[in-house]
């Protein structure tokens, strides 16, 4: 039989997504490389969570977030706390904390951050910056107080 | 999960076991814990929140024109090709003499142009490559000769492999001079016939294009280059004329196929006979009802496809047919009616070989970027990424060799694993590190040679 007109190895596999770039109309292969990390460098990234009530009709303090996460690499996290004072205005913060090692040890790690927001309906989301590293969450709780007495005439 | 408050007003929200994905039909404050509102570019591995893969580029592309597809495929003499399309034919990665991994490794192997708007629907069969994509044509590659080919040896003038004889045209197409050259939309194969939907027919001695918008045409049982009913009647033809609309995808699972249409889906299998070598079964032909409403967004992997209905998402099996659009349907469909392109969507086992993320993913091309929407089919929930900024996916996405030799870093592995000294459980490489060093120390203190 005649020979094989090229050919490619099976050492190595990947699934490749055929992209065009809007501006310029240059042509490529891309992929979801997990060999290249997972600190994407050209989009960020969000994660919310549930608004939580806490109580009905109290307004609660959050005083701490505990993260609990897989270190794998250095980043850089937001902690951004959104909630709705009386007036129905809605209120935000965001708490930057840095998670990791230089050199990763892929091992859980914790990491405890001061938060301090008081609002009704609070929501967390995580934001995650391009380029701002790596972030592996295994478990986040968030600490607080309310008042627990009738707040109501 | 309730807050959990002590009398002196202390509480805790905790969120761990991260498996629930996107939730946009319950308002935000009555979600589960495990579920999000809103998310971007975060996956869920492992029960953890992780931020997605990087999403990098690999090769440019041949040319400039939007790529159609790629795929991988072996040749008679066991040697593996990757190519892929683009509106001036088929490409091959790292031909010979050239450097795999180089940043332009394509040769041309020309073939008929594709229309330049349309994925591309592939298939191998019998070690070659056999593809189309709404043309009038059915091209293939044994990845042996120097160039792919639209002619077929025995109907002079063709120009597909699907073609008819000048002798025959008239009896199969009435009306017509011949040669016929067939292509279709879609090309699939069950029971060694090739099957071509939503058929084209370009009679080359007249000129004039045929569009058959609701015809399945298949070949000769183990004949790829046999199409003419008039000279071998186990090739055949059936135009689904008691139904509304077109055909709108085709997938087989090994025994049976199922065929789709706008409103409906056919259920076609195997029957031995060689005159009527299938059966079909329209599970429904009313004017409205479930079908598959964007012709690539249908898939399979196996036994399992995923197709869009004009409500719902749905997962088929051998035996099952479920919705898994989930709560995170509304947001899906959202995207797809703002789709400035071809939504794609694929199902595929691993992003690289050893990390498996097992998920049938939407992709929806928005202007200016693409968004997509990941399914875990293991897990059963959904989370849509955003890719790089200014790109737009023109073809399915597919898992192919690429011939570069990688090594996965260990934040990509599950700890204690794809390391010599690993476990394959949980026993991190950080921990042997800290042993070896340890028992170095000892020896050293004991005087014992290392």
């Amino acid at each position: 039989m005649a020979q094989s007109n090229g050919g490619v190895s099976t050492v190595s596999r990947l699934t490749l997504f055929p992209m065009q770039e809007t501006a310029g109309g240059a042509t490529g292969f891309y992929a979801f490389d997990p060999s290249a990390g997972y600190d994407e460098s050209q989009s960020g990234g969000f994660y919310s969570f549930k608004i939580e009530e806490v109580l009905p009709g109290r307004t609660p303090t959050i005083g701490q977030a505990i993260i609990k996460y897989r270190d794998l690499g250095v980043a850089v996290l937001g902690l951004m706390f959104t909630g709705v004072q009386d007036d129905q205005q809605i209120v935000s913060k965001t708490v930057m904390t840095m998670l990791g090692n230089l050199v990763p040890t892929n091992r859980i790690m914790t990491k405890i951050v001061g938060v301090g927001f008081t609002a009704k309906d609070v929501q967390l989301t995580l934001q995650r910056g391009a380029g701002a590293g790596p972030v592996s969450i295994v478990k986040l709780v968030l600490c607080g107080r309310v008042e627990t007495k009738q707040e109501f005439s | 999960m309730a807050v959990a408050i002590k009398s002196d007003g202390y509480f805790e929200i905790s969120y761990s076991g991260f498996d629930g994905g996107l939730n946009v039909q319950e308002p935000e404050s009555e979600i589960d814990d495990n579920f999000t509102p809103a998310a971007s570019n975060f996956q869920l591995r492992n029960k953890e929140l992780r931020s997605r893969p990087s999403f990098t580029k690999k090769y440019s592309g041949p040319g400039r024109s939007p790529i159609l597809g790629v795929f991988s495929f072996v040749d008679a003499n066991s040697v593996t090709h990757t190519v892929c399309w683009d509106s001036t034919g088929l490409w091959q990665l790292a031909p010979a003499g050239q450097p795999v991994g180089a940043l332009t490794p394509w040769t041309q192997l020309f073939g008929p142009n594709p229309v330049p708007t349309n994925p591309i629907s592939y298939k191998a069969y019998a070690q070659t490559l056999y593809y189309t994509n709404g043309g009038s044509f059915l091209a293939s590659w044994d990845g042996i000769s120097l160039a792919a080919t639209g002619a077929n040896s025995g109907v002079a003038g063709s120009t597909s492999i699907a073609a008819v004889s000048v002798a025959d045209a008239p009896t199969v197409l009435p009306g017509s001079t011949g040669p016929l050259s067939i292509g279709g939309l879609f090309l699939s194969e069950l029971d060694n016939h090739l099957l071509l939907a939503n058929v084209t027919v370009l009679d080359n001695g007249a000129g004039v294009t045929y569009n058959f918008p609701n015809r399945l045409w298949w070949s000769a049982n183990g004949l790829p280059a046999q199409w003419d009913f008039a000279a071998n009647t186990n090739a055949g033809e059936n135009d689904f004329l008691d139904v509304p609309d077109n055909i709108t995808g085709i997938i087989t699972t090994g025994a049976a196929g199922y065929l789709f249409r706008t409103n409906g889906i056919t259920f076609f299998d195997p029957t031995g006979n060689g005159l009527l070598p299938f059966q079909f079964d329209h599970l429904w032909a009313s004017e409205h009802g479930i079908g598959n409403v964007l012709p690539w967004s249908i898939h399979s992997y196996g036994s399992v496809g995923c197709f869009i209905s004009t409500e719902q998402i749905y997962k088929l099996g051998i035996s099952s047919f479920d919705p898994i659009g989930g709560k995170a349907r509304d947001a899906i469909m959202a995207d797809l009616a703002l789709a400035s392109g071809n939504p794609i969507a694929a199902i595929v086992p691993t992003e690289s070989r050893g990390y498996i993320y097992y998920t049938y993913r939407i992709s929806i091309p928005l202007a200016t970027f693409t968004r997509v929407y990941m399914y875990d089919l293991e897990l059963n929930h959904w989370l849509p990424f955003w890719d790089v900024p200014g790109l737009i996916q023109t073809g399915r996405e597919e898992e192919v060799w690429t011939g570069i030799l990688q090594a996965l870093p260990p934040s990509t592995q599950p700890p204690g694993t794809a390391s010599l000294v690993g476990t394959g459980g949980n026993y991190s490489q950080y921990y042997a590190n800290l042993a070896n060093y340890y028992l170095r120390q000892y020896y050293t203190q004991v005087g014992y040679p290392l």
